[in-house]
Formats: structure tokens, sequence, C-alpha cells
């Protein structure tokens, strides 16, 4: 479940870029893991109200700069070079980041945990006979307000509007007045923030960890593509039908194969039903 | 890329040879000079690079054929080059434990079924899920209560027969792909258990099982994978990729898993390339035997690569590539050319990983040699070389293997950089270069050094008429 909420924000953040700029961003899973790593590294001398804000804004500043480069070409561009350079993005990213902050996995404290001696431990609750963290439960209530936050954003703001007017017709929202341009860049900047948010809220349950964001990426992807691309709402719930499947076959099956699983199943709705469980057919490109 | 065929080229498939002009065949000449006269002035050190280049220009060439030329993205090339180089592994050292080969009969049984099948009645989807699963109930029930292998082959065929007129494909194609299904099932349970079971296949069965077994999978993969576009054709080959790695690190029983890997492989042995180094008064040790090796097999990916290109097979692969929807207009069976293309370079990529298993002094494969890492380095080596260029594939496997050694070198003098030592570059590095040639020349560094030359060539002559430009 709460694999599963984090897949459905990656899902939105590739949905947002894909729904402005058409490109699928290879790097997602990347925003995700600078998300944990800053907030990991921060949380060590300063209080959370630092690291947080500073890990999402990180993860905008990278989003930016990405942006830029994804920009430049983007007008001649064929979906191969676009492929390709959000790939090289993925890996210098990781390169970087693992340049500045090595391989090790960083424990995060829990949001509201209770103080312990060298350890914060995490309040803890029962329910139904299951055994649930604080933790997973602040993960839940952060991909819900996401969620709700995205979605009034694209229906009822006129920048959000103006962003889907770009996706559907880019000629059009330029001879209205949007610039483009700005929208691309606007989107790869929230995409990018929430990944980072994503990141920060599950870091105290996976541990923060250099090389998290290529099968978090990839995991999210499926879930994009599970839900139909460019489908908010498919991809969120996607994602979360994703993460109790992977946990579910995990638990009873093998659990030697439970990465296999979300791949297998991409796998499988590519060929059977490429436009996703909950697209449209209008949506196959 | 014109789609109509020039006349004077149309028949360079069946007179490739004769035909090739000059121009063409100069860098192959001198490229066998050099070849033969290497170790001479290498060192051991040297040679090693030497073989790594040479397996990973044969990889980025059967790259280039799909990606470069047929247009066809694969971000999980690796798989096919881990398939070979297990594969051959497996079958030379690894005994496979006996409780696996029923399953591992069934399982290439149903694959070349359903190959069959494919061929047959182009049949896909739920279609061809049904047939395997027909094709899976009848192998794993024939297992359970021992039949006579004759049985089963007739009974096979009956319910692949019943299965197919009931799918209204034709019994006829049915029943052949039921009883292909059902003779590799018990090929591989009865006469092939006692190789699988043992090991210890001559490295050279290995790398022809290997091809088979990859192209196998490619077929299969290839058929119904090849019909996604841009971006969801990329992310199932990497869905793919990203599989296939993870059956290396977890079957453990068969592929060692990820905490051993497979030790122990021999090396593959070719003493007559050795006479060639004997002829330009070497001493021939195993490196520089398997260094002659695997550049003879780099030779042959070459002039395969240049002569598919010019073929008419080669001239359909860049009409999909320009548009497959003109290309289908014309009468060019693209569905069938993807096929192809797909099939030819997992067998390529399939021989590059059986050398890479078999190599002298190494003897060792391990799954993260295979992962996502390898494939997206594939596409770096491509995108330097150029997309659409054979020769292009050796400058850059030649090119990122000297980057990856300057790195590596780099990092042991312990050099600093505001305060930081320097390690772990390398992907960096290489994230860097694909985005910088991706923007400053999509083309490659071939095509693009060349135009900016051309270019400068150009201006300079505008410039100063006359001049010896």
């Amino acid at each position: 479940m709460t694999a599963g909420c984090i897949y459905a924000i990656v899902a939105v953040g590739f949905t947002i870029i894909y729904n402005t700029t058409g490109v699928i961003n290879f790097a997602q899973g990347e925003f995700v893991m600078i998300g944990a790593m800053v907030a990991a590294v921060l949380m060590a001398k300063f209080s959370f109200l630092v690291a947080f804000p500073a890990a999402v804004l990180a993860g905008c500043l990278v989003g930016a700069v990405l942006a830029g480069f994804v920009l430049i070409p983007l007008k001649r561009a064929a979906v191969l070079t676009l492929i390709i350079i959000t790939i090289g993005a993925s890996i210098a990213i990781q390169g970087i980041a693992q340049f500045l902050w090595g391989e090790t996995a960083i424990p995060v404290p829990p949001f509201t945990g209770i103080p312990g001696e060298g350890f914060v431990e995490d309040r803890s609750f029962h329910l139904l006979g299951a055994v649930i963290r604080a933790q997973e439960l602040w993960v839940v209530a952060v991909t819900a307000l996401i969620v709700i936050g995205m979605t009034l954003f694209f229906r009822y703001t006129l920048i959000g509007q103006a962003m889907r007017a770009c996706e559907t017709n880019p000629a059009g929202a330029r001879l209205v007045g949007i610039s483009v341009r700005r929208m691309v860049v606007l989107s790869f900047v929230m995409a990018a923030g929430l990944g980072a948010l994503a990141g920060l809220t599950v870091s105290p349950v996976f541990y923060a960890r250099v090389n998290m964001g290529t099968a978090l990426g990839l995991k999210g992807f499926c879930a994009a593509v599970l839900g139909g691309l460019g489908n908010f709402s498919g991809g969120i719930i996607a994602g979360i039908v994703l993460g109790i499947v992977e946990s579910l076959t995990g638990g009873l099956l093998w659990s030697d194969y439970k990465d296999a699983v979300a791949f297998v199943i991409l796998l499988a709705i590519l060929l059977i039903r490429p436009e996703g469980l909950l697209g449209r057919k209008a949506d196959q490109k | 890329m014109s789609v109509a065929a020039s006349p004077d080229s149309r028949n360079v498939s069946r007179k490739a040879v004769r035909r090739l002009d000059a121009a063409t065949a100069a860098p192959f000449v001198i490229f066998l000079i050099v070849y033969a006269l290497v170790p001479r002035f290498a060192a051991d050190k040297e040679l090693t690079m030497l073989i790594y280049i040479g397996i990973n220009t044969m990889l980025a060439i059967s790259l280039n054929l799909l990606m470069g030329y047929a247009g066809q993205v694969s971000l999980g090339h690796a798989a096919f080059f881990g398939l070979g180089a297990y594969t051959s592994a497996i079958l030379t050292v690894r005994p496979i434990p006996a409780e696996v080969i029923p399953g591992l009969g069934t399982g290439l049984g149903v694959a070349a079924g359903c190959a069959v099948f494919t061929s047959l009645t182009r049949a896909s989807g739920a279609r061809l899920a049904s047939a395997a699963a027909a094709m899976v109930a009848l192998a794993w029930g024939s297992q359970a209560v021992h039949l006579h292998p004759a049985a089963v082959l007739l009974i096979s065929a009956a319910g692949m027969a019943a299965f197919a007129a009931a799918a209204r494909s034709g019994a006829l194609m049915g029943g052949a792909s039921g009883l292909t299904a059902a003779v590799v099932t018990l090929l591989c349970q009865h006469l092939l258990a006692g190789v699988l079971q043992r090991g210890g296949a001559s490295p050279w069965s290995g790398m022809v099982a290997g091809v088979g077994f990859s192209g196998l999978v490619a077929y299969l993969l290839g058929g119904q994978v090849l019909r996604l576009k841009g971006h969801y054709l990329a992310m199932a080959t990497l869905g793919f990729g990203v599989i296939v790695e993870i059956v290396f690190r977890q079957w453990t029983a068969v592929t060692g898993g990820s905490s051993d890997g497979i030790f122990g492989i021999p090396v593959m042995r070719a003493e007559w390339l050795g006479g060639i180094g004997r002829m330009t008064g070497v001493e021939v040790s195993p490196r520089v035997e398997y260094y002659y090796l695997v550049w003879a097999f780099v030779f042959v990916c070459l002039m395969l690569g240049v002569n598919i290109v010019r073929s008419r097979v080669g001239r359909a692969f860049r009409a999909v590539h320009g548009s497959e929807v003109a290309a289908e207009s014309l009468g060019v069976d693209t569905s069938r050319y993807k096929v192809q293309v797909f099939v030819l370079s997992a067998g390529i990529a399939s021989v590059a990983g059986s050398l890479y298993a078999h190599q002298a002094g190494v003897g060792y494969i391990h799954p993260s040699e295979f992962g996502f890492g390898v494939s997206a380095q594939l596409v770096v080596m491509v995108v330097v070389g150029g997309m659409a260029s054979i020769w292009g594939a050796l400058l850059g496997a030649t090119t990122l293997q000297l980057i990856k050694t300057w790195l590596l070198g780099l990092e042991k003098t312990q050099h600093t950089l505001f305060g930081l030592t320097l390690t772990g570059l390398e992907p960096i590095v290489f994230g860097a270069v694909l985005i910088g040639v991706m923007i400053v020349m999509p083309q490659g560094l071939v095509r693009g050094v060349s135009d900016a030359a051309a270019a400068a060539l150009r201006g300079t002559r505008r410039g100063r008429p006359g001049g010896s430009g």
C-alpha cells in the first residue's frame, strides 16, 4: 500500500510532463531519489522545517535544469532523441548524487516518532489485526493531498488549463497567448517537486539510497501505462493496485520475483491493451 | 532515407562481394592488416582492453542495425547479451539440476511451438496466449502420466489440431505447432537431459545453442512487442530487459544467482587463428589467441552489417525507419522485416555474450553485467558512434572504452576537486556525453564531425576562391 502510493505519485509526475509535452521522462524516479536524499542529509543537521522545503526545492531546481535540456531540441526532435536525453539525464543525476552522497543507505527518522535513545522509533497502530506504522498513514495522506491538489489545479486554475491546452494543441495554445515554453518548464518543475515530496515522505519507510530512483521510476511508469498515459485518476488507482498486487505476490507466492511482477504486468498491458485499463482508445500514439 | 532503390544497387545482395567498390573495401583491408599486426605491439593489458572493445563493437553493431537503421528502440538489449553468455556458460560448466529439467523442457517446447504457431498463423494476443496455454497443458499432462513419447506426439498433434480448428486458423498449422512443442519437449527431456544435467558441452556448441535460444526468444518477443511504437516500445523492451536480469539474479538453481554468479567457465579455443600471430612472429598466448578470435567475429559482423545495409533487406529496414506507413503502402512487409532485424540483432548480441563468457583469463559472469545499465551504455555507444553507421559502432565502442579507462586512471590517482575525491565519475560522464551528443550532433560523431568538416570546407572555399580547400 505504501509502495503503491509512491508509484501513484510517480505516475502523476509522468502524467504531468506527458500531458504538457508528450515526452516520457525517464528521469522521474531520480526526482524521488533527490527528495529523499536531500531530506535525509539535511535532517541529520537541521530540523524538518528546513529539510523538507529544501528537498522539494532541490527537486524543482533539477526539474528546471532538465527542462532546459529537453527544451533545446524539443521542436525538431524525434521521440528517440527525447527518450535518450532523459535517460542520459537519469544516469547523470544518479551519478552526481552518488558522487556527492555515496552509496550507503541513510535512515530517516519518521515524521511523528517517539524519540528514543539513538534511534527514533515510529508510532504504530493496530487496526483490524494489522500493524500500521504512522509513517504509512503519512504517505497515504500526502498522496491524497497531492491527488486533490492536482485535480483542482488542472481543472480550475488558469495555469492548469493553459497547461492542458499546450498538450492538446501547442500551436493553438501559442495563438491565444500561452507561452508553451514556460508551461513546459513549469510542468517539469511541478513533476520534480512532486517526486521530491514523494521521496521525502517515503524515506523513513524505505531509507534514502542513491539508486532507489531507477526502480521507483520504472514502476511508476508501469502504473502510468496501466492507468492509461495521460490519465491522472487512472495512474493513481493503477499505482495503488500495483503496490498491493506486488506485496501480495511477494508475500504469498515467490518473494524472489516480487520485483518482476510490475514488469510482467507492464508487458502484458502493453501487448493486450496499450491504451491502459482506464484509458481511451484515442490516447494511442 | 529514400525508399525507392536506385537501379544500380538492386543486385547488391547477390553480388555483394564483387560489387564492393574500393571505397567500401578499403576500410576492411586496413582493418585486416591492423588486425593481424596488433599483438606485435600490444601488451597483455591493451589486448584485454581490445577484447572488450571487440565485444562491445559487436553489441553496438547489433543494436545499431535495430535502432539506427530500422528505427526500433531497444532499451533491453543487454538481455540478449546475457542470454548468450548464460546459455553457453551453463551448458559448459553448470549442470542443470534434474528437477528443473522437466519444467525447462516444457518451457522450451512451448516456446518453439508458439514460434511455429505465430509464423504459420500470425496469431497474436489472446489467440497466441490460448494456444500457448493449450500447449503447456499438453506438455505438462503428458509428463504427469508418463506416456510413451510416440503417444505424446500423437495426442499433442491431435489436441492442437482440434484447438486450431476451433480457433478457425487452420488445423494443419495448429497441428504443426503442437507437434513442434511436443517434439522439443521430448527432446529436452530425453535427449538433451543428459547434456543439460552433465554440463561440459564445448564453448562452440554453447555459443550455437545461445544463438538459437536468443533467436527464439527474440522471435517470440519481437512478433508481439514490435507492433508498439515510440515510448511504448522503449518501455516494453526495458521491461523485458529488467525481467531477464531478475531471472538471472533469482533463479539460483540454474544461473547461480546474484551472490555467486558462474565460475570456472572454460576458454573458447581457436588455435588456427593463433596461426596468424605466429606468422607475424608473436608468441601466441591464450590472450593473443582470444584477441584474434573476438576480432575475427567483429570482422564478420562488420561485413555482415555493411552488406545487409546495402541489400534489399537493408533498404527495407531504412524504409521502415523513414515511414512505416509509406513503406507498407509500397509493399514492404514491415512487421516481417522488423521481426527479422530483431532476431538478427539478438543473435549477434548472443554471440557477443558467449565470447564475453568464455574469455581467456576471466571465466566468470555475474547478473550485474547484463542489467539496465549495460543496455543504457549500449545506447550511448550507438549514439556516440552515430545512428545508422556500421563503422560508427566501432568508433562508439572504442570511445566509450577509452573514456572508461581514462576515468579509472583518474580515480586511481586520487585527484580531488572542491575537496571531494573523484570517484564514480563514469555515470556522470556517460550521462553528460549522451545528452551532449543528442543535442549537439544527433547524427553521432562520425556524421556530425564529417558534416561540420564539410561545412567548414565549404566555408573556406567560399571565403577564399582558388584556395587549396
